[in-house]
């Protein structure tokens, strides 16, 4: 399993617990997390990319833990993610922001650089390289958030909800690209967009409240679907 | 990513200019009355590019603290360290404040040129720390504050901290800050480490704190047991340290003498002086002789700008460019004390100074015109009507007198004209 998560306690105050008890083991390939707002689809990648620390249990990558004495930077080399804001550093370019994120994902300066472009490339924004990161769309800053979590070659890349306030054109330039990433490693991608999950993705885990509703195949959850355990769901239209 | 690219966007880039600006004009105003001698020098650069980099640095850190909270930098899951982390963003702006400062140091050495000697490392040093501690802690400020607060109060908070020390009646807080506004050293003296130690000891600890409180985790309560207790630790080492100095950061030089012999005499002055050993030694050692007779006591085995007993040797100072009248007017002072007596406002010991250097330098060999513009004609008048009696008279005269300076239950005699 590349991702599991075993007794996990989380809260980001004192009395406000996002997890109490959570067991989870995500598989192989693309996973796409998926449930209401609030229910911690966002903490839940926190934890996977160690930016977030459990109150209890454990979260481990092929048995890796992250807080583990030593461990933290080897597990950090081979995890990418994408938070939901992507907050460019004032004044770098797109290339100088995806060097940098490089560069703290721990590969050299050179490195860093040249692959810098070379993952711009992958996300379709080769030509705006040069371009100050102030300068771009919403959807073009995205899509230079990805190519920072692709930049040092991760073997599980986490995405949080990439598509959010995107039009329809740049939605679907965004799965083209997300499916792309599944073909070479892990992947598990936190959305609302769930129109064409079957397409996009080999499996999916629901969230509810404190609890994992539904971890499996994406064909499965057209039962769940027909229960209206998929009620609350922004955009979900009941199809899988 | 390449170094350039780097710089590009960081604050260095506005800082070095504005502060390469601020530190030649800080320097322009002092550099014409360096001493001759490199401490000097080194102080006049280090205090400069403390005051103008330490404000800038600390702004520019501040800035670049901002950045990186902006950039989502704190919350990155990143391989790389904080330090190493911290260390890549402030590290154009350190050396942005190391160019300023070498351009300082080649201001200097223009000044300096032909002195013998070269800058004291670890005066530039401890200035470095310093320049260092306020980036520091404008970086930590800057993971806090929004920019449009944290650059104008880091820029003057900063400037306030290193300058307004020197304008207080509480000396020892200035030894803390490293602005010593060049007030070390004349040549004869060499700077007090105990400053330097202090101001060491409070940029440490500053630097230590900002990156405590800019690395810390949440709820790390270690983090914050040091944030609060480094200053506290700086105080606690840096205050005995320096509550006994005094206005100026400097003690008595003891070594650093170029020594030759002319006519039986050994004669001393400092090496960055050396050029004028021999040209020196022709004047004073007549002029010793002279004087050991006119005054009644051994001629001097020695004469030196260095420490001296006033017995075997006897102390001279000449200032920089020292002209033959300079160098007997400072021999023929060196025999009368530094310092006057503690005594009540009644002590009148002070008349005989002026009319006892005129004397002395008469004796020694003087010419009447350099002597006057010195002490004045009253002071020369009256050295000159002494002159006029016999030998023992004057001895008599001159002994009562410096026993005035020396007392205060002997009053001055025959220093006024009738």
């Amino acid at each position: 399993m590349p991702i599991s998560f075993q007794g996990c306690a989380f809260g980001h105050r004192r009395g406000s617990r996002v997890f109490t008890r959570l067991d989870l083991d995500v598989p192989a390939g693309r996973t796409a997390l998926i449930g209401p707002n609030g229910c911690g689809k966002s903490t839940l990648l926190g934890l996977a990319a160690s930016a977030l620390r459990p109150g209890a249990g454990r979260v481990s990558y092929e048995g890796l833990d992250p807080f583990r004495r030593g461990n933290l930077a080897r597990y950090r080399a081979l995890v990418g993610w994408m938070p939901q804001g992507i907050r460019p550093l004032p004044g770098l370019t797109a290339r100088e922001q995806v060097g940098y994120a490089g560069w703290l994902k721990g590969m050299s300066r050179a490195d860093a650089w040249r692959r810098s472009l070379e993952a711009l490339e992958a996300v379709e924004l080769g030509p705006l390289a040069d371009t100050r990161c102030s300068e771009l769309s919403g959807g073009q800053l995205r899509r230079v958030g990805l190519a920072q979590t692709l930049v040092h070659d991760a073997e599980v890349v986490l995405l949080d909800e990439p598509t959010a306030g995107l039009d329809p054109e740049q939605r679907e330039k965004f799965r083209g690209i997300v499916a792309r990433i599944g073909e070479r490693g892990h992947l598990i991608v936190a959305t609302h967009d769930t129109a064409d999950l079957a397409r996009t993705y080999d499996s999916v885990v629901l969230l509810g409240r404190d609890r994992v509703r539904y971890a499996g195949p994406v064909a499965g959850l057209g039962a769940l679907a027909g229960l209206g355990a998929l009620a609350g769901i922004p955009g979900f239209a009941g199809e899988v | 990513m390449p170094i350039r690219r780097w710089a590009r966007s960081s604050a260095a880039v506005l800082a070095l200019p504005v502060l390469t600006a601020y530190l030649f004009f800080v320097m322009s105003r002092s550099v014409d009355v360096l001493e001759d001698n490199w401490l000097s020098a080194t102080v006049l650069v280090s205090s400069a590019a403390v005051l103008a980099a330490g404000p800038v640095c600390g702004a520019a850190g501040a800035w670049e603290g901002a950045r990186l909270a902006r950039g989502g930098v704190d919350g990155a899951a990143a391989v790389r360290s904080r330090a190493a982390i911290l260390a890549w963003s402030l590290l154009p702006i350190l050396v942005a404040a190391l160019v300023a400062m070498l351009g300082g140091l080649a201001l200097a050495g223009v000044a300096m040129a032909g002195v013998p000697g070269l800058p004291d490392p670890l005066v530039l040093a401890v200035a470095l720390l310093v320049i260092v501690a306020w980036t520091l802690a404008g970086f930590a400020a800057g993971r806090h504050l929004h920019p449009l607060v944290g650059v104008p109060l880091l820029l003057v908070g900063t400037w306030l901290w290193l300058a307004y020390p020197a304008a207080l009646e509480t000396f020892w807080v200035r030894h803390l800050t490293g602005d010593n506004l060049g007030f070390c050293c004349e040549t004869d003296a060499v700077y007090d480490q105990r400053a330097l130690y202090a101001q060491a000891v409070v940029a440490v600890c500053l630097a230590g704190a900002a990156y405590l409180f800019w690395s810390r985790r949440r709820g790390a309560r270690l983090a914050w047991a040091g944030i609060a207790g480094l200053p506290l630790l700086a105080m606690a080492v840096a205050f005995p340290l320096v509550r006994d100095m005094g206005p100026e950061a400097q003690v008595p030089r003891t070594s650093g003498l170029a020594c030759g012999r002319s006519d039986g005499v050994e004669v001393c002055v400092w090496r960055e002086r050396e050029k004028q050993l021999g040209t020196t030694a022709l004047i004073a050692v007549p002029a010793a002789r002279r004087l050991a007779t006119g005054t009644g006591q051994p001629a001097p085995r020695r004469v030196t700008e260095g420490p001296a007993d006033g017995a075997d040797s006897w102390r001279f100072a000449a200032p920089p460019g020292a002209r033959p009248d300079d160098v007997l007017f400072g021999l023929a002072t060196g025999l009368l004390p530094a310092e006057p007596p503690v005594c009540g406002p009644g002590w009148s010991g002070a008349d005989a100074y002026g009319p006892l250097s005129a004397w002395l330098a008469l004796t020694a060999g003087a010419g009447q015109d350099a002597v006057e513009r010195r002490t004045g004609p009253e002071s020369l008048g009256a050295a000159r009507r002494v002159l006029g009696r016999p030998p023992a008279a004057q001895v008599r005269w001159f002994r009562h007198n410096l026993d005035a300076l020396r007392r205060c239950d002997v009053s001055p005699s025959e220093v006024t004209l009738p």
